[in-house]
């Protein structure tokens, strides 16, 4: 009787433990995810003090920036759009396209990710301890900007995702494209724009605008003008954010067109 | 009809060659993002004992290794138990493992080879690095292989806890996280504090990339590069015992449930 009793027992308790554990994995996991290449860029800056002027906070600030952005942008849209070839393949995408909902909006609120959220809170920790180490403190206007900063950085992330997946509309294999439009050349903006060839500073200002991510809008926290050919630049990230989105919201919209007319 | 198979062939090897050149030029914008911040660290004058063509030589040989590295034999391991295909693996009289090391490395150095050297010469060429006599060259090889299969014993064993973990996706990213942290392969262990370092001895990541490494460049860490082929010889056997007895564990508890 008790025998029974002591098995299941045994069995719940084991389950916990199971459970308990793979909890632990993950938050282990999580917590090295992120932290890596934190740890790294304070280890670096500690030995070596300042890069080309900028100290460490300052160069938190910038990997603070991205990252947060990163996480908004990719909870709304990484779902959707990392899978995208997939979702063509195995005919989600047909299904998605007869709801009567527009299917982007479907796709993302559909597809949204929850794995971003401590990312939000370490990034905008590091955003709020940089600041008050670099002795900046905002005016309620200044925070009202860097709300704005971040969401138009985070539209600019997005618009990333987009244009660089959005080509499996018409080719099979083009994550190669996701990968070096996106992911090599946002890893840019690590550190400042400055310690590159000027070359890759237009590019990533004009052609690609991520520097607008970070770079810029930073730099009017911290009052650096550098890199810059005009202090406007400081302010245009919502804006920038706000027009890539468009065009990237026209590029989608072209892919479905061509998608739906080659269809069976 | 064939006009199409051919059309769609053609596409599909085009867009192969533009991947290969993607990822091409995508590894190169990597090398050229740590060359540069090199350039600025040594510019603002804080670092005056490591000259800028080590530091390149670092970072170009380090993206080799890691190219070297990649191994989805954790992944493979946790598909197998899912599927139940790992049934066979138990009464196969071949060894799993080394079928696994042996596949990945050779897909890698296919990579590396036609990639990988490519960048590496062009970068040497570019900068004027230095190159090593041959038998510095000779020495590294030796421990880069014993790197090579450390790391994969070290991946191999973590995807044997799939058993436990029933998904290897978190344990896949712890050791890649430590691996980050601890070899080495991003920035070199000079520019470790002294207490760091001195973990990091102990671990044996950095046995996978930075003391090869440091092997090839010839730095003073690689006078004794006998001691560093026996601590990496030995991290070898530790971890191959682990991982029978891990092995082991996993045959005697599946028994128990078979029947």
């Amino acid at each position: 009787m008790f025998g029974l009793y002591g098995a299941f027992a045994k069995v719940a308790f084991l389950t916990q433990l199971e459970y308990r554990g793979q909890y632990f994995m993950r938050m282990i996991a999580k917590l090295l995810g992120w932290s890596s290449g934190f740890i790294l860029l304070v280890i670096l800056l500690n030995k070596v003090g300042p890069v080309a002027g900028w100290g460490l906070y300052e160069i938190l600030l910038l990997y603070a920036f991205d990252v947060l952005s990163y996480s908004i942008a990719g909870t709304f849209f990484m779902g959707g759009f990392g899978k995208l070839p997939r979702l063509i393949r195995s005919g989600e995408l047909d299904g998605i396209l007869t709801k009567p909902v527009n299917p982007l909006i479907y796709l993302i609120c559909t597809k949204i990710s929850a794995g971003y959220t401590s990312n939000y809170v370490i990034a905008g920790a590091m955003i709020g301890i940089s600041l008050h180490k670099l002795g900046v403190s905002l005016s309620f206007y200044q925070l009202i900007w860097l709300i704005l900063d971040i969401a138009g950085a985070s539209l600019i992330q997005a618009a990333g995702f987009m244009v660089t997946t959005i080509p499996a509309f018409w080719f099979l294999k083009s994550d190669g494209l996701y990968r070096l439009f996106y992911r090599n050349l946002t890893s840019f903006l690590q550190y400042p724009l400055t310690i590159y060839h000027g070359g890759i500073r237009f590019l990533l200002t004009f052609l690609l605008p991520y520097g607008f991510i970070n770079f810029y809008p930073v730099q009017l926290f911290i009052n650096r003008q550098e890199g810059v050919p005009s202090p406007v630049f400081l302010f245009l990230t919502p804006f920038v954010g706000a027009f890539v989105f468009f065009i990237a919201y026209r590029f989608w919209n072209k892919g479905l067109n061509a998608y739906q007319s080659t269809g069976s | 009809m064939y006009w199409v198979l051919i059309k769609c062939c053609f596409r599909q090897q085009f867009q192969y060659k533009w991947n290969l050149l993607f990822q091409m030029a995508g590894d190169w914008l990597g090398i050229y993002i740590k060359i540069c911040i090199w350039q600025a660290i040594l510019n603002a004058g804080s670092i005056k004992s490591i000259n800028f063509e080590t530091l390149v030589s670092y970072s170009v040989i380090a993206a080799l290794v890691s190219g070297l590295l990649y191994s989805r034999v954790a992944e493979e391991l946790a598909d197998r138990f899912r599927t139940g295909m790992i049934a066979i693996d138990f009464i196969r009289p071949i060894s799993l493992k080394w079928y696994y090391f042996f596949g990945q490395l050779g897909e890698n150095l296919y990579h590396v080879l036609f990639e990988g050297i490519f960048i590496a010469a062009v970068s040497f060429i570019i900068w004027k690095l230095p190159i090593p006599g041959a038998g510095t060259v000779l020495v590294f090889l030796v421990s880069l292989f014993l790197g090579l299969l450390i790391m994969f014993f070290i991946q191999y064993t973590i995807g044997l806890l799939v058993f436990w973990m029933k998904d290897g996706t978190y344990t896949r990213m712890i050791a890649d996280g430590l691996f980050l942290l601890f070899s080495g392969i991003d920035i070199p262990l000079w520019f470790y504090p002294e207490w760091l370092k001195t973990l990091c001895d102990f671990l044996p990541f950095s046995y996978v990339a930075f003391k090869p490494v440091s092997i090839w460049l010839g730095m003073q860490e690689a006078q004794q590069w006998q001691k560093i082929l026996l601590i990496q010889l030995s991290w070898v056997l530790i971890l191959f015992m682990a991982e029978r007895l891990l092995w082991k564990q996993i045959q005697s508890s599946v028994e128990i449930q078979g029947g």
